[in-house]
């Protein structure tokens, strides 16, 4: 896809040689800032991570660039750095792979990252730590990459917990006020939850397939020649490397039980036969899976799995994939797990737009496409998938319709957008999917840093009916944010429209094709989430842009444009924000790249034409959700003197809506506070007085029986003399009376 | 000869310290420090020179000890000095002698009275633990195993805070309560089997043997018999390790010890218990472990999310930190009674870890402590403006305990409860919370000590760590990061004598583990085989 | 009460009579034992207890010559001698507890000016 940015073409080879730079930039970055950044000056340290993040970019570049756009999977850059934990039941080892899927992740990472730290040397520049910032920033760069680019499960888990300790510390980056610093405790211990499932489903796929490794490891022939073990699904046969990947394995369950189906194609050319897979029902253990005609599944197992080999293998799948996805949940802010985002806004707006926006909250979305072949052989996940990302989108697009706080409008638009990448996931188009994580990180990315361009011209004001009329005050801010509004509204032509509308799209197409009644409801929430989306969001625009200014004087006085290290990221986002579907479209959906013909083969339509039909209605629905969305947010705001005023509203519907729905309250009273109940209550009742009373009880019994004898011992030498005189005499007497 | 030297060197060590003055109080503690080094230069090459692959006990000897004949000339106790270390207990050693240089540097200011009997029971202490782990002889384990305590109990007992005597007396009794029992199991198993010596290998053979005899053979040894048995073993060791619900006295010995007290406690002590599962109650008495070993899995998962409970609700950080040790305790005896290598592998590289962390972070406490003189979360708040160095150094320790990727802490979680996943998903999923309450626990403690606005003006002129407190900590920070990258050469040690611990239980799974494909040996050869799908 | 066993009150190789010797020990040993109980002043203890002592010997030193005069022990130039070596050991160990003794109680007098055993009672807490 990426065909416009290969510059030139060095080898192969080489570049593998080299896929460690890109990790190695930031993490250098990282030490550099935060071992000596108490001697830079503030400047220098942004240099620092700026030129940290543009160099992973630049070598990402080049290695993206020969990443090979057949539809071979497997067909990838792939390098090995030794073993990272090997026991008897799993080994994994320090491995980069970029394929197409993750080629696109990694150049959202690290371009926009890069955009991101250059506007964080403007927005920053009047911080004390601007050090550890950028040191934190270029952490969250190397986390991310390793996320990304891990050619593990385990390793994707390690940039998944370095992505959320970096959460963790750059939420609570202004820590002298304890809220921040709570906020951060609240999104690392929400994602713990989310965690706890991840490990769940990666127990379960070692404990099922004694691997962590997506492909078979790169291996060396016996005259130094590489070899890269891949299936070759063209000529219909499984070839299972010596030490097969979890998609390896994927690809041989896939091919062993897919029925060949020929897709009813409209046209002739989408005629590619595709392969509809039936796990056969839980009866089959995993013992009789058959994965080639040597062994069985079990037979490659390394563990003895006897408690689960009970359970039906299709079952396994499915629990496999719901624990993987319980992970996503955290990472990706759905519901339930959605409710530290937007606490995580109190971070530094940059962090807002990198961390909690374009990148680290849509590692959930990779995940799952990373292991789509796994996903895709459970319709119940799939379902399920889609079902949480609807309400979630629907759900938290009704919250942002009534938020005055600039940030948080954006934050649970987040939400409801990455609730958009799950639908589609969850109707079986991973790709778009993907694509909608990068036209969203264009647009959201620009979003943000548009508000905190606007925070930053209002002295750190952050409630929006307190702004008003700074269009012509912050003209390029506006130019900009109005573009990324579009984008995120789904106003057609720009590139958020192109990726929500074609994951709409499917998931109407899924309902004509299986007649499934979900699918419906899934596609109308949708719908309805776009509308609220659209409303939102220009409710945003024209409360911050339109109208009179309603800041004091003072602030008013001082706002004014942010200097060109903040324009110029706004400025070239918002070129992708327009351009990205057209730019980056064909990838996602045609089906000739590597990318876009993941799904179709994985999850195919009984009838390829029942997608198609599902378009039109579709395009009509989307566009008239975004106008009527912006028409009525216009009609209420445009004017510009209609502010929000919560106190006049008795309305119980925005209440609610304005409180987020009590979310978080329902939480304390469900779980915290029960949990801090329980535990004082374990702690003294349990703890102090059953057990310690059980020991000191004893030892109480033992002082107390002492006491009792204690009154013989008078301390007079003659007693104790009487005493062993009477003792003997007694024993003489027994010793006699025993002789005779 | 390298073990003997290397249990007496701390003994040689503290017998000119006997002689010294307190006077000469800075002298004593270079010596001290100078010894506990040395020590650990000597252990050095239970790394470099023990090759994990040949199995079995390296650096063994056998010295005669207590013979004891009757009248006829016949040897009814014998009792030699007989020492050797196999993977686990050369990682053991290592841990003690790398903590110990560490903690002595660590109680430098900490420990101002009566400094040289001091660094005496350390030293001594020192000699009891590496006794511990080298022993190969059941009577000596035990001799070394109830030798460490008496250190201990002065060293709480003389140097502790306010509650001292308390806490003392309920750690001796606790753990003399356990250790008598063991005792009178480990007379019994030497006297039934008729035991030419206490050799632990010599025992296990023949407690095989005994199995196997008829019933009716004065040497039959009887399920019944091998269960008390095994109680009587396991209770010492459960004491000492501790699981729940025998773990009440190590809050107590924890907060009333003083910083070097906690750190060699937690680092060194609690792993005998866990040790002693491994060396003398799973090869001794594999029926019954093979029985018991849901119960103890379930004891450890309640032992995680109880003692996860119990340091959320704490005040002093000292007190959390110790019930924070019931939680990773409880983790790694999970892994271990999870009977799967995977799981010893991650038990035993478990302890590893809690030694090196939570040692940092009780030698942390005690340096906050030094300069506020006091323990209560309550009290700080903020002082990561003041002290930010030392916050850094805080927050480090506290990802690893909470086992974050690419530190310690992970790798050893990650395989006990995958371990523990494997023998019991249900029970994998329960002990899994631990990593979320853990997260909760030690995150709310931080928030609390470290962030938010300082309140007290005494905090804002908290001292940053100085030179010396920056090298007790940098050794284990970067423990905590190597061990947390390449944990690899730990686990190869581990492995095989975590099968030979674990092969006498069978575990589930143990069939298919039997010949256990070496996957590391088959990465080398691709092996391309086409094969038509099935239809 | 009950009967001393017979060979006590046989006459032992006509010698001197065994029964009298013994009649006379126990009679010195209740006297020391009494005085012990009874008395006060730790001074008349210990020569209570050294007349313990000596009605211990007594006894000795008379079993001694029994045995050495029985019908089967003539030849025998040893017989006899274990109550003798008993005897002298106690002589010694006497002489020992004797000066040990009344040094504790001169150091215990000049400490509390008291050798009254009712003072003697710190022990009991």
């Amino acid at each position: 896809m990426m065909d416009w940015i290969a510059l030139h073409s060095p080898s192969r080879e080489l570049l593998e040689s080299r896929l460690y730079l890109i990790p190695l930039f930031p993490l250098l970055g990282f030490l550099l800032n935060g071992l000596f950044g108490r001697h830079f000056s503030k400047v220098f340290a942004g240099l620092v991570g700026t030129l940290a993040a543009l160099c992973a970019f630049i070598v990402a570049l080049q290695c993206v660039s020969v990443v090979p756009n057949s539809s071979g999977v497997r067909d990838a850059l792939h390098a090995s750095y030794g073993t990272w934990i090997a026991t008897p039941d799993f080994i994994c080892s320090f491995g980069l792979y970029i394929d197409k899927l993750s080629s696109v992740m990694i150049l959202v990472v690290t371009g926009i990252g890069t955009l991101i730290h250059l506007y964080s040397m403007g927005y920053m520049a009047h911080d004390n730590s601007v050090p550890r910032f950028f040191a934190y920033l270029n952490l969250f760069l190397f986390a991310m990459i390793l996320l990304v680019l891990g050619d593990n499960l385990l390793m994707l888990f390690v940039g998944w917990e370095g992505v959320g300790l970096c959460s963790y510390l750059l939420i609570g980056f202004w820590y002298e006020d304890s809220k921040n610093a709570a906020a951060g405790m609240k999104a690392f211990v929400v994602n713990r939850i989310g965690d706890l499932g991840f490990l769940m489903g990666i127990f379960t796929l070692i404990a099922l397939f004694g691997t962590v490794n997506y492909v078979s490891p790169v291996v060396e022939n016996k005259d130094g020649t590489r070899v890269t073990p891949r299936t070759t699904s063209a000529e219909k046969k499984v070839a299972m490397p010596a030490t097969p990947g979890l998609l390896d394995y994927m690809d041989a369950i896939r091919l062993t039980y897919g029925k060949e189906e020929k897709a009813e194609a409209e046209h002739g050319e989408h005629g590619e036969p595709s392969l509809k897979v039936e796990l056969p029902d839980d009866s089959v253990k995993i013992s009789d899976i058959k994965i080639d005609s040597t062994k069985t599944l079990s037979g490659s197992l390394a563990a003895g799995m006897k408690s689960f080999n009970t359970a039906g293998f299709a079952w396994l799948i499915t629990f496999a994939c719901l624990c993987l996805f319980i992970g996503a949940t955290g990472k990706s802010a759905q519901i339930p797990l959605f409710v530290w985002l937007p606490d995580a806004m109190a971070g530094p707006t940059p962090v807002s737009a990198l961390i909690h926006a374009a990148t680290m909250v849509t590692a959930g979305i990779y995940m799952v496409c990373r292991l789509h072949p796994l996903f895709a052989l459970s319709e119940t996940a799939l379902l399920v998938i889609a079902g949480v990302g609807a309400a979630t989108a629907l759900f938290s697009a009704l919250i942002g319709l009534t938020q005055l706080d600039i940030k948080k409008v954006l934050a649970y638009s987040t939400v409801s957008q990455l609730g958009y990448m799950f639908v589609g996931l969850g109707a079986g188009a991973f790709s778009l999917g993907i694509f909608h994580v990068l036209t969203h990180a264009f647009f959201k990315a620009l979003l943000f840093l548009g508000a905190g361009s606007v925070i930053h011209a209002m002295s750190n004001e952050q409630d929006m009916r307190k702004m008003g009329g700074l269009r012509t005050k912050l003209p390029w801010t506006f130019a900009t944010m109005l573009i990324g509004a579009m984008a995120l509204a789904g106003v057609p032509g720009t590139s958020g429209w192109f990726s929500k509308d074609n994951i709409l799209a499917t998931v109407l197409g899924r309902y004509i094709d299986t007649h499934n009644s979900l699918y419906l409801l899934y596609y109308i929430m949708g719908i309805t989430g776009a509308l609220c989306t659209a409303f939102y969001t220009f409710r945003l625009i024209f409360l911050t842009f339109f109208g009179e200014n309603r800041a004091s004087e003072e602030v008013k006085s001082r706002i004014h444009e942010s200097p060109w290290t903040m324009v110029l990221p706004l400025v070239v986002l918002a070129f992708f924000s327009l351009t990205g579907g057209f730019l980056f479209g064909h990838s996602f959906v045609e089906e000739k790249d590597a990318l876009a013909a993941l799904d179709i083969r994985n999850v195919p339509f009984h009838a390829e034409h029942n997608l198609h039909s599902a378009h039109v209605p579709n395009l009509i629905l989307t566009a008239m959700a975004a106008l009527l969305g912006i028409g009525y947010a216009f009609m209420r705001y445009g004017s510009g003197g209609n502010v929000p005023n919560p106190e006049k509203s008795t309305n119980i519907f925005y209440k609610a809506s304005l409180n987020k729905f009590y979310v978080d309250e329902i939480y304390d009273i469900l779980i915290v506070f029960p949990f801090s109940v329980i535990a004082e209550l374990l702690h003294w009742g349990f703890d102090m007085i059953l057990i310690d009373g059980i020991v000191c009880g004893s030892a109480e019994i033992v002082r107390n029986l002492s006491g009792l004898f204690k009154r013989i011992q008078t301390g007079l030498m003659n007693t104790y003399a009487f005493a062993i005189l009477t003792g003997a005499v007694v024993f003489l007497i027994y010793l006699f009376a025993g002789v005779k | 000869m390298l073990l003997t030297w290397l249990i007496v060197l701390p003994v040689l060590g503290a017998l000119p310290m006997c002689l010294a003055r307190e006077q000469n109080a800075r002298e004593l503690k270079v010596w001290a420090f100078v010894v506990a080094l040395a020590a650990f230069a000597a252990s050095l090459p239970l790394w470099y020179a023990f090759s994990p692959a040949l199995g079995g006990y390296a650096f063994s000897e056998a010295h005669k000890w207590v013979e004891l004949k009757d009248s006829t000339g016949k040897i009814y106790l014998n009792i030699g000095f007989n020492l050797g270390v196999d993977g686990i207990s050369s990682l053991l050693v290592l841990l003690t002698t790398f903590i110990m240089p560490i903690s002595i540097l660590g109680s430098w200011n900490y420990i101002q009275k009566r400094q040289k009997e001091f660094y005496i029971a350390m030293l001594l202490l020192e000699t009891a633990m590496i006794g511990v782990f080298c022993a190969t002889d059941l009577f000596l384990f035990y001799v070394f195993f109830e030798a460490s305590l008496i250190p201990m109990y002065v060293i709480i007992g003389v140097w502790g805070g306010d509650e001292k005597i308390y806490a003392t007396t309920k750690f001796v009794i606790y753990t003399a309560f356990g250790s008598l029992l063991m005792f009178i199991a480990l007379l019994f198993v030497y006297f039934k089997t008729g035991a030419e010596s206490f050799d632990v290998v010599h025992l296990t053979t023949l407690l095989a043997k005994a199995r196997t005899l008829p019933e009716s053979d004065p040497g039959f040894l009887s399920h019944r018999a091998e269960f008390w048995c095994f109680w009587a073993f396991a209770l010492a060791f459960a004491i000492k390790v501790p699981l729940f619900p025998v773990h009440t006295w190590l809050p107590d010995a924890h907060v009333q010890a003083p910083t070097p007290g906690s750190v060699v406690l937690a680092a060194v002590l609690l792993k005998m218990g866990g040790y002693g599962f491994l060396r003398i109650v799973f090869p001794f008495f594999p029926v019954a472990v093979e029985f018991y070993a849901p119960i103890f899995m379930v004891l450890c998962v309640i032992g995680i999310i109880y003692g996860s409970m119990m340091a959320f609700v704490q005040t002093d950080i000292k007190k959390l930190v110790a019930y924070s040790s019931v939680a990773h305790m409880g983790t790694c005896m999970l892994g271990i009674f999870s009977l799967t290598t995977t799981g010893v592998q991650g038990g035993v590289f478990q302890m590893l870890n809690h030694g090196v962390s939570t040692g940092a972070l009780f030698l942390l406490i005690g340096m906050i402590y030094e300069r506020t003189h006091t323990r209560l979360i309550a009290f700080y708040g903020g002082i990561a403006k003041s002290v930010p160095v030392y916050t850094t150094a805080f927050v480090i320790v506290t990802l690893s305990s909470i086992g974050l990727p690419l530190t310690n802490g992970f790798v050893g979680e990650f395989t006990c409860l995958f371990g523990g996943f494997l023998r019991s998903p249900w029970l994998g999923l329960l002990a899994s919370t631990g990593v979320i309450l853990g997260a909760v626990y030690m995150l709310y403690a931080v928030k609390r000590m470290f962030f938010g606005t300082i309140r007290r003006e005494e905090l804002k002129h908290l001292t940053d760590l100085n030179g010396r407190e920056l090298a007790v900590l940098a050794p284990l920070v970067f423990a905590i990061f190597a061990m947390g990258v390449m944990p690899a050469p730990f686990f190869d040690r581990i492995k095989p004598a975590a099968n030979m611990f674990i092969q006498y239980s069978s575990a589930p799974g143990k069939d298919v583990r039997a010949a256990p494909p070496d996957k590391a040996a088959t990465i080398g050869t691709p092996d391309l085989q086409a094969v038509s799908p099935v239809k | 009460m009950f009967e001393l066993p017979s060979i006590l009150l046989a006459d032992a190789g006509g010698l001197m009579n065994l029964k009298a010797c013994l009649i006379l020990a126990g009679a010195i040993f209740s006297i020391g034992a009494w005085g012990v109980v009874a008395r006060r002043n730790v001074l008349i203890v210990l020569v209570s207890l050294e007349l313990m002592l000596n009605a211990v010997n007594l006894v000795f030193a008379s079993f001694a010559r029994m045995h050495a005069n029985m019908p089967h022990a003539a030849g025998n130039a040893t017989a006899g001698e274990d109550g003798q070596i008993f005897a002298l050991f106690i002589i010694a160990v006497a002489a020992a507890e004797a000066a040990v003794g009344l040094a504790i109680v001169i150091t215990y007098f000049r400490n509390k000016e008291t050798v009254d055993t009712r003072d003697m009672n710190e022990l009991k807490q």
